[in-house]
């Protein structure tokens, strides 16, 4: 009788090692997925920023290159595509020293961004004009949007309807 | 003795169902997983930006380009293109070196393209023709990423002439 309750027990014990070997081996495999499953959903998610990154560079791009404060015009007609170098520079400062400004009129339509703009031709030594900086601190990455515009000084001295080549810059942060 | 071997036969027939089982279930996981990899993480990438930056760069790139004024006599890109589409008058001086009208504005485009598209890794070929398609210039980008490439967005500038119009056409083409 003894020998048969034993033999018993020792069956038991044996199934419920199998039991919990079994239950270790499905939690870790449920764990493993779970890990796999939590990357995918992490570059998926990040895709998704990225997307929206793009979406908002290309609107910020717009904005800027119709931005009335920079906008080129003759005779009070509005050109296409034209920034004044003038107003660009006098922007640029104000942005860069007037955070409420900054803030309150600028951030709703840039968001985290920074926008510049650049002669390409005829060569100058103007160098790379920042229109607004607002970067981020801690970003994933950028999204840049450059297009040529058209670029007008209005210095004295500077032939009244030259227009030279240049470029618009905006880099969005997430 | 007889009843022991068909025990054991009955037994074995069991497990080996049971293994069949298994088997069935793990080839369900693991298709289920193929599947979830290639509809997930094989999706499509958004080609939303790349698409419209190709049209909106073409688009302000010709427009951007006829309007610049060049060092030749202050004329505009477009006048030193109709020049050279007409009767080719005006002279132009490079570097010390008198220059036609139309090489002057393809030396002039070619800077320009170089700086941008060259720079951004964009494909490009511009191509300057009249209307009875005779081309006064043509030039592509170094790779010449452009010829054969089916993916490209193009943007055309009409000069009028007097008869007929000379055309300025910027294709834009994503890198092979």
């Amino acid at each position: 009788m003894q020998k048969h309750k034993l033999a018993n027990e020792r069956k038991g014990q044996m199934k419920m090692m199998e039991t919990i070997g079994v239950l270790l081996v499905f939690f870790i495999l449920v764990g493993i997925v779970l890990v796999f499953f939590a990357g995918t959903q992490r570059t998926s998610v990040t895709d998704s920023k990225s997307s929206l990154a793009n979406a908002k560079s290309i609107e910020s791009a717009q904005a800027a290159d119709f931005l009335l404060e920079m906008q080129c015009s003759e005779e009070n007609i509005p050109v296409d595509n034209c920034i004044e170098i003038e107003k660009a520079q006098l922007l640029g400062n104000m942005t860069a020293h007037d955070s409420q400004l900054n803030y309150e009129h600028y951030y709703p339509t840039f968001g985290y961004a920074t926008i510049s703009i650049e002669q390409v031709y005829p060569y100058s030594t103007m160098g790379k004009i920042i229109v607004y900086n607002n970067t981020l601190n801690r970003s994933y990455g950028n999204s840049t949007f450059t297009f040529p515009v058209l670029l007008y000084s209005s210095k004295k001295g500077v032939s009244p309807k030259r227009y030279n080549f240049g470029i618009l810059n905006v880099i969005s942060y997430y | 003795m007889r009843v022991n071997k068909n025990n054991k036969k009955i037994s074995g027939r069991k497990s080996q169902t049971e293994i069949i089982g298994l088997v069935i279930i793990v080839m369900l996981i693991v298709v289920g997983f193929m599947l979830y990899v290639r509809f997930s993480l094989m999706a499509p990438k958004d080609n939303t930006k790349n698409e419209f930056t190709k049209a909106e760069l073409a688009t302000n790139m010709v427009n951007v380009l006829m309007k610049t004024t060049t060092d030749c006599r202050d004329a505009t890109v477009q006048d030193l293109l109709k020049d050279c589409a007409t009767d080719g008058r005006i002279s132009c001086i490079s570097d010390s070196v008198s220059m036609r009208s139309c090489d002057y504005a393809q030396k002039i485009i070619k800077t320009m393209a170089d700086s941008t598209l060259e720079k951004w890794s964009r494909g490009y070929t511009i191509t300057f023709y009249r209307a009875d398609q005779s081309v006064q210039f043509a030039m592509n980008d170094s790779g010449n990423e452009c010829s054969g490439n089916k993916n490209y967005k193009s943007a055309f500038s009409y000069i009028p002439l007097n008869p007929g119009t000379a055309t300025l056409k910027i294709q834009l083409c994503d890198p092979k």
